[in-house]
């Protein structure tokens, strides 16, 4: 059994945000995807976001890594607006921030070797294929992955593996973040813990920062040192990791605190089943209808978010008063 | 009710043949809830299929045979073969791909309950709508007449839940039923699992490598690794004290990630079609020489339960 440790707060740089969102949105039809996300990920730190299928975090991912673009809102890499990039600082941006996603299976090219799709990720880079080849077998080295599986297609890898090749297809180019979208949800539990600790050990040879996108409070809350949560396109509690932990304060993350670790006895009794199909007021809270604590006010508008304390967030008329303590 | 009698099953392919399932003996008993945990790879879903028979065509029984009662599965005529299919259920993993995508869901379970339990139409259809009520639905009249386009995740598993019960079968498999849900859909899913498992008579076979799940629903685990069943026995005993190397190292993946540790097995498992003595040495941290030399026995650690293993955790002082 191995143990990994996450890189102590004090090695951080604290230097400004590497990747920042401000004032996202993003709208599909008529409904906002994301609504007004500001989220900044700093130099060599984990940032988790966390919340259920359907309330934006992919979107806001593909938005940062510059995939999709946004209704509204400004992506800024290293304090430069994403849309005021030069050809060349683009190519730069390109390179420093990557994306892995869920399901490594669809990421990669079925009909490709594994060599080829590495190799194709190395274009941006000006070197010889000799030195090129001669990075790909470091990473496969530290990814402990065997040679052998260059010369395979994705179908022949499981999927731990392949997952492996993606962190190794996102580290070629020396990136600065990396956006994890749910990369350990389709592995088995014996895996998921490989990958993780994998994660952190890359983390700590190496100066990157994580997006960590996941739908588990208890994942998040193990790999990353500040976490965001996300419900139905808006941000309802960011903060430092350990306290959002100990004392969740949003009542939806409370709710997913409950479920990451609790036990199924007594626990939908008390909160009514999540119907996505419920009808809401436009104004109100959005969370407003499987809320336990709601008052009048959540029917009629919406919270901001509440700085409670320094830098720790929450988006709950309930928690007004509590600001400053 | 259900009785594997050393059971072993082929895949055959172009090029190879890969051991899916190796002498396997599995006691299921009226009303068991049974959790079957193990990787994807492991074999869970061979078990489960080969049940009602509905492997697929490359699949080949090489040896054993599976009882439903006194009457052998694998050599059933097609007529009682169906009688034994009317007595099970099943729910995949995907639950949308399960439903018809041209039938709304409020028929389709009405079908279930005029082909299984003879019902008439009128009644299979209130009743359908009973039983969407009874699975915490607010508006069932109006969700019969939805199609699966319409449902989330959540909703096309608990419609399916709820066909599976229609007919108050003897033996629900549920393969990986909460898999590919959120945590909180997952936790209601399996909340309301644990109602209806209270109120029906129904065994269940529970398939999942969530372990977290097993201990919340099932009295009693297998645990599956590479085609086998290395450890079986009551939930509550194995998961506070398990004996074989896997199911320590899957137990410790599951908790230790509430200590912000994240151990885990080391390794693939590996399917190789050369003969290995004991499936899991290769990842093995506990190996001794006559693992390589020998396949482990079963160990009968206390009554009910058994570890394949050559030198169980727990029990080297003794030895």
């Amino acid at each position: 059994m191995l143990e990994a440790v996450r890189p102590s707060n004090v090695r951080m740089i604290m230097s400004g945000p590497i990747l920042e969102g401000l004032e996202l949105r993003k709208k599909f039809g008529t409904m906002y995807a994301v609504d007004c996300v500001s989220l900044a990920i700093g130099a060599w730190e984990t940032v988790g976001l966390v919340g259920e299928s359907g309330s934006g975090k992919t979107t806001l991912a593909k938005i940062l890594c510059g995939l999709l673009e946004p209704s509204s809102g400004h992506v800024l890499y290293k304090g430069v607006d994403l849309r005021k990039l030069t050809r060349e600082s683009w190519k730069q941006f390109r390179r420093g921030v990557q994306i892995v996603f869920q399901n490594p299976l669809l990421a990669f090219n079925p009909k490709f070797t594994i060599k080829r799709a590495l190799l194709d990720a190395m274009r941006l880079i000006t070197a010889d294929k000799l030195q090129k080849e001669e990075k790909i077998l470091d990473l496969l080295n530290e990814v402990n992955l065997d040679v052998s599986i260059l010369n395979k297609r994705p179908s022949q890898l499981s999927g731990g593996q392949l997952q492996r090749v993606a962190f190794v297809r996102a580290l070629l180019l020396d990136p600065q973040v990396i956006c994890l979208d749910e990369p350990t949800s389709a592995l088995d539990a014996s895996i998921q813990g490989q990958i993780l600790s994998l994660l952190v050990e890359l983390q700590q040879n190496r100066e990157i920062s994580y997006l960590f996108i996941t739908h588990d409070l208890k994942i998040a809350w193990a790999i990353s040192q500040r976490i965001y949560v996300m419900y139905k396109g808006v941000i309802v509690e960011q903060g430092n990791a350990d306290e959002m932990f100990n004392t969740p304060r949003h009542p939806y993350t409370a709710l997913l605190f409950k479920a990451a670790t609790g036990s199924i006895v007594g626990f939908a009794r008390s909160t009514p089943l999540s119907d996505p199909t419920a009808t809401l007021k436009k104004t109100g809270c959005r969370f407003v209808a499987l809320c336990d604590r709601r008052k009048d006010r959540c029917f009629e508008s919406e919270p901001p978010l509440f700085e409670i304390k320094g830098d720790y967030y929450v988006r709950c008329w309930e928690e007004k008063g509590k600001e400053g303590q | 009710m259900v009785f594997f009698d050393s059971v072993s099953i082929n895949y055959i392919t172009s090029k190879t043949i890969i051991p899916a399932l190796k002498n396997v003996n599995l006691f299921i008993n009226n009303g068991d809830h049974l959790g079957l945990v193990g990787e994807s790879g492991s074999g869970k879903t061979t078990l489960a299929l080969a049940i009602p028979r509905l492997l697929p065509n490359n699949a080949k029984i090489i040896s054993g045979r599976i009882l439903w009662y006194d009457t052998d599965i694998l050599r059933a005529s097609a007529k009682s073969l169906n009688q034994i299919r009317k007595n099970i259920s099943i729910i995949f993993q995907n639950a949308l791909a399960c439903l018809n995508p041209l039938l709304p869901i409020g028929k389709q379970i009405a079908d279930v309950l005029r082909y299984k339990a003879g019902k008439s139409v009128i009644v299979s259809k209130i009743r359908a709508i009973d039983l969407l009520a009874q699975l915490g639905f607010t508006n069932p009249e109006q969700l019969a007449r939805k199609y699966p386009f319409e449902l989330s995740g959540g909703m096309a598993q608990r419609v399916l839940i709820a066909m599976a019960i229609a007919a108050e079968p003897r033996l629900i498999i549920a393969d990986e039923p909460t898999t590919g849900l959120d945590v909180i859909v997952q936790m209601e899913i399996l909340h309301l699992w644990r109602d209806l498992l209270s109120q029906f008579k129904s065994a269940l076979l529970l398939i999942s490598h969530d372990i977290r799940v097993v201990i919340d629903l099932c009295e009693k685990i297998a645990c599956m690794y590479h085609g086998e069943i290395v450890e079986k026995g009551v939930t509550q005993r194995i998961v506070s004290d398990p004996r074989h190397p896997y199911t320590a190292g899957l137990m410790q993946s599951f908790y230790g990630i509430q200590k912000r540790m994240f151990p885990f097995i080391p390794g693939v498992p590996t399917v190789s079609v050369q003969e290995q003595t004991c499936g899991f040495l290769p990842r093995c941290s506990f190996r001794t020489e006559k693992c390589l030399v020998e396949p482990p026995p079963y160990v009968q650690i206390e009554e009910g339960w058994e570890v394949k293993c050559w030198r169980p955790l727990g029990l080297q002082t003794c030895a």
